[in-house]
């Protein structure tokens, strides 16, 4: 009996290159994860995406010793000697590489820092969604029945919520003192985390539950059902596995939705609070002053464009790699 | 195939980019200039602060009246900002002022051509004031008429009941307790009734009877709005309803003005029409130029302030944003003008923790950098950085120590200094100048300001200068005029800090300046403006000794003392004296109401001049 993504790949991969011919003569077979990091790796675009994120992350990580190394001052930093006569932000100068905002603080110190505030909710929103999603989507595939009905009532529930309405709603009534439900949701980084990671975990689990519907059906479930292995081992060590290929992809492009997510919701000013960076909020001070300002936009703008396209390219060639019938 | 599809990639993601940043450009929902502020008249005292600003104002936009101004047309005007009340007896607001000084008749009102003496607009003359200051009597001219419904003459039981319905609670006036201590005049009512004080001999004559010598104050006072006549039998029905129907459906007013509203749609859109019973030889004042004024507002403040600039009869009720105003500066001077306004001041409530211990008051003033709000309001061309509560074109500047001030070490240097804050730390119990004491009901000091530039950049200020002494913070940004109704101007919201509210004097008067911000007997439950909750009785009895003097040299410098007592009280951070930078269009004549420090409706006109 073969599992998990081993099954799921020898499945599919049929083709020449599962094999390889030592020069022995010996006939060594691949493994799944070389199979998926070969076919990876030749697609060049989602690698330099995957090299562009992982700088991106030691940017975010390393944010702190970074401005201090180019020289930069800090984010919060306001430095009205940076601002002209009315009071108006300076474009790129060599103290300032992307110029200043309308407090006088520096652009590129703060599109560093809003990359944290970025990956943070994204990777930790998508995190959560990916766990909810699976469990009650895989949930709702193998029980079906009333469980299912439930679940997938539940998920086109949240699926027709509007998130802008319940991040403002929440953003409302959390924003003064504690929060809410006893501090556990407080305004900034958590409401927002909670906010996107209720919006997203649904288009997981649908996809999920669709095809834990299919697994389900499959001998190798069969055979463990028969050989008397409890649903709780059968999900956890029949299903799970061959989910992770559909679980890594749909995650890498709920993803960038959720950076786009975070965004909006600080655009909007219900996200990240001043004065911690925030791309979306960076994006959202500098719209009334985009023609004498345009560097204020422009940067954390591109860093927002980059990301995400990045995060789609790496989608894509992740789809390729572990899904190479699917084609494009 | 690959390397195009990854510079494909690259150039999308670049045009991409610029594209998201041009297209936010000009869609920003929900802000405005917020060069607009609380509060009512205010003296035409010259621009002091813009002489050091090392910007010349030569070239800019005529705003005096002429006499050639042509009549007809309609005057279009535009704004960031919507209205808070129009009905004369609740309006307070910069913004709601340019209306009703259109649609209502006050007593006196401050004129472009009398910018320092009340002139007689209802009344048919100055008032008699008694010896002992305590009487006033005023007489009214014949022939005003009330717009239909009403289609009657003015009496002076109209002005009775106008005095009337401001102590009734349902009309919300913030102002009446404190300036008109009429004898009988109920300290709360739910109702309008008779207040003993104010009598009627004839039909044409209003005695006031006042409870302390203060009838030169109470002259200057006849100028505010809620002093235009109303109509009793009229009125009252709709004053029965919290708030009044004359406020929530304006256009139920029974006008005295030149203009009467036709229609109204609360923050978008207000259409004036001629009012046909007022006559312009009755009033005497008013030329009222313009047939028609349409006004849109909740516009964005860059593209109203554009459209402005480029269009022929626009005229922009709210200062335009820095970028665009640098821009006119430059490239269309004569469509721009300075007009003298009041002051910013960042309000810190001094009844709840942690700034009801006034060290920590003098701590916080101290470590803020007060440069940085002049700059976020628009540079030294907008004013310049204020020492205490008494402005430039107020009299009683000089005496408060000019642009010095009283010498107070929190607020001497305008950068700040964390020196004297760590001192004043120190005073309050932190050795370590980081507060690590306690917060009120919200968890943390909580700041309340304007969502609309720079009221963002102003909170953000704030902010900066408290977290360098250690303060949790928590900013809330609102729309402006939720910001005075629902938190810094409703008492029991115990807001901490308020930094972007603003304060015209109600008349050229240092008791105009101080009494209503900062006197414990102006403070109101809601529509309150003394933000900072300050009932310190040596300010208030400072205040009233000052408005009872006499002799002017003696008045101002008791108020001086006024002054030096709330800064000594550090109730709020002294930000910004503030000018009020205007637009108008190619074409119209916009003229600055000089009690406003914004255009008057009623003097502008949108055929320009002949």
């Amino acid at each position: 009996m073969t599992s998990g993504t081993t099954e799921l790949l020898a499945e599919h991969d049929t083709h020449v290159d599962t094999i390889e011919i030592s020069t022995g003569g010996e006939i060594t077979a691949r493994s799944p994860m070389q199979l998926f990091w070969r076919r990876f790796r030749s697609d060049r675009v989602a690698m330099v995406s995957m090299v562009f994120i992982f700088l991106l992350i030691l940017v975010a990580i390393f944010a702190g010793p970074l401005t201090h190394l180019l020289g930069v001052p800090g984010p919060n930093d306001q430095n009205l000697g940076a601002l002209d006569a009315f009071g108006q932000p300076t474009g790129p100068t060599s103290a300032h590489p992307f110029g200043v905002d309308d407090l006088g603080r520096d652009i590129l110190a703060r599109t560093i820092y809003g990359s944290q505030v970025s990956l943070e909710i994204a990777f930790i929103s998508t995190g959560i969604a990916v766990v909810i999603g699976t469990l009650i989507g895989m949930a709702a595939g193998y029980f079906r029945g009333w469980v299912d009905s439930l679940l997938a009532r539940l998920m086109d529930i949240f699926l027709a919520f509007p998130i802008l309405l319940l991040a403002i709603g929440m953003a409302a009534a959390c924003s003064l003192g504690k929060g809410c439900l006893g501090g556990l949701i407080t305004p900034g980084r958590v409401t927002l985390i909670v906010v996107i990671a209720l919006s997203s975990w649904p288009y997981i689990g649908r996809i999920i539950r669709g095809q834990t519907l299919s697994l389900r059906e499959k001998e190798f479930v069969e055979a463990a059902r028969s050989l008397g292995a409890s649903h709780w081992r059968i999900m956890l060590r029949e299903i799970l596995p061959n989910l992770v290929a559909p679980i890594i992809v749909y995650t890498s492009l709920v993803l960038p939705t959720n950076v786009l997510y975070e965004a909006a919701l600080s655009f909007l000013g219900v996200g990240i609070q001043p004065p911690t960076a925030s791309w979306g909020q960076m994006i959202a001070q500098a719209s009334s002053t985009f023609d004498t300002a345009w560097w204020y936009m422009v940067f954390p703008g591109a860093a927002l464009v980059l990301t995400v396209l990045a995060f789609n390219l790496i989608g894509d060639g992740l789809q390729d790699a572990l899904n190479p019938r699917s084609g494009r | 195939m690959r390397p195009f599809r990854l510079t494909l990639t690259l150039i999308v993601a670049i045009v991409c980019a610029f594209a998201i940043a041009a297209c936010g450009s000009s869609n920003k929902s929900s802000s405005s200039s917020g060069s607009s502020s609380s509060g009512g008249t205010s003296s035409s005292g010259g621009t002091s602060s813009t002489g050091s600003s090392g910007l010349s104002l030569a070239g800019l936009a005529n705003t005096k009246p002429a006499s050639n101004e042509t009549t007809g047309g309609t005057l279009h005007v535009i704004s960031a900002e919507g209205w808070e009340h129009l009905d004369p007896g609740a309006s307070y607001f910069q913004i709601d002022y340019l209306v009703v000084y259109a649609t209502q008749t006050p007593l006196y009102e401050f004129t472009p051509t009398s910018p320092t003496k009340p002139v007689p607009l209802l009344a048919a003359g100055p008032p008699t004031i008694s010896a002992d200051a305590k009487t006033v009597t005023v007489h009214i001219k014949h022939g005003f008429r009330f717009s239909p419904p009403v289609n009657r003459e003015v009496t002076s039981k109209d002005v009775a009941y106008a005095f009337e319905r401001m102590f009734n609670s349902n009309v919300q006036n913030g102002y009446a307790s404190g300036y008109y201590p009429i004898v009988g005049a109920p300290t709360s009512a739910t109702s309008d009734k008779p207040i003993s004080g104010i009598t009627t001999p004839d039909k044409y004559t209003v005695v006031f009877h006042l409870t302390k010598p203060f009838g030169g104050t109470f002259y200057q006072a006849l100028t505010l709005p809620g002093t235009a006549a109303m109509p009793a039998g009229y009125a009252d029905s709709f004053d029965k309803s919290s708030p009044s129907k004359l406020d929530s459906d304006p256009t139920k007013q029974a006008f005295t003005g030149p203009y009467m509203i036709q229609s109204y749609q609360a923050g978008r859109q207000l259409v004036l029409v001629r009012n046909p019973n007022w006559s312009r030889s009755v009033d005497g004042v008013r030329p009222a130029y313009a047939d028609k004024i349409i006004w849109s507002a909740g516009n964005d403040p860059t593209v109203a302030a554009r459209q402005t600039l480029a269009s022929t009869n626009l005229l922009m009720a709210d200062g335009p944003p820095n970028n665009v105003l640098k821009s006119a500066y430059f490239h269309n001077k004569s469509q721009l003008s300075i007009a003298p306004l009041g002051m910013y001041y960042a309000a810190l409530n001094t009844t709840v923790p942690p700034f009801n211990n006034i060290n920590l008051r003098k701590a916080a003033i101290a470590a803020q950098d007060r440069q940085a709000y002049l700059l976020a309001r628009g540079g030294k061309l907008v004013g310049s950085v204020a020492t205490h509560f008494i402005y430039p074109e107020v009299a009683g500047f000089q005496e408060s120590g000019g642009f010095s001030g009283f010498g107070q070490d929190y607020v001497s240097n305008p950068a700040g200094s964390m020196t004297v804050a760590c001192k004043y730390m120190k005073l309050a119990g932190y050795p370590n100048c980081k507060y690590t004491g306690g917060y009120g009901q919200y968890g943390s000091v909580l700041i309340v300001g304007s969502n609309s530039d720079p009221g963002p950049q102003e909170m953000q200020i704030v902010q900066n200068g408290l977290q360098k002494l250690g303060f949790k913070t928590t900013i809330k940004a609102v729309p402006q005029q939720t910001m005075y109704s629902k938190f810094c101007g409703y008492v029991k919201a115990r807001v901490n800090v308020c930094p972007t509210a603003g304060w015209i004097e109600d008349f050229p008067d240092p008791y105009g300046a101080l009494f209503v911000p900062f006197s414990g007997e102006a403070i109101v439950p809601v529509n309150n403006s003394n933000w900072a909750d300050l009932n310190d009785p040596k300010v208030n009895k400072a205040i009233d000794s000052a408005a009872a003097i006499t002799n002017e040299s003696q008045r101002l410098q008791a108020f001086a003392q006024a002054d030096k007592q709330i800064v000594d009280d550090a109730a709020a951070i002294p930000e910004v004296w503030a000018n009020n930078p205007l637009v108008e269009g190619t074409k119209v004549k916009g003229v600055l109401d000089p009690s406003n420090d914004d255009w008057d409706l009623t003097f502008s006109s949108p055929m320009g001049t002949s």
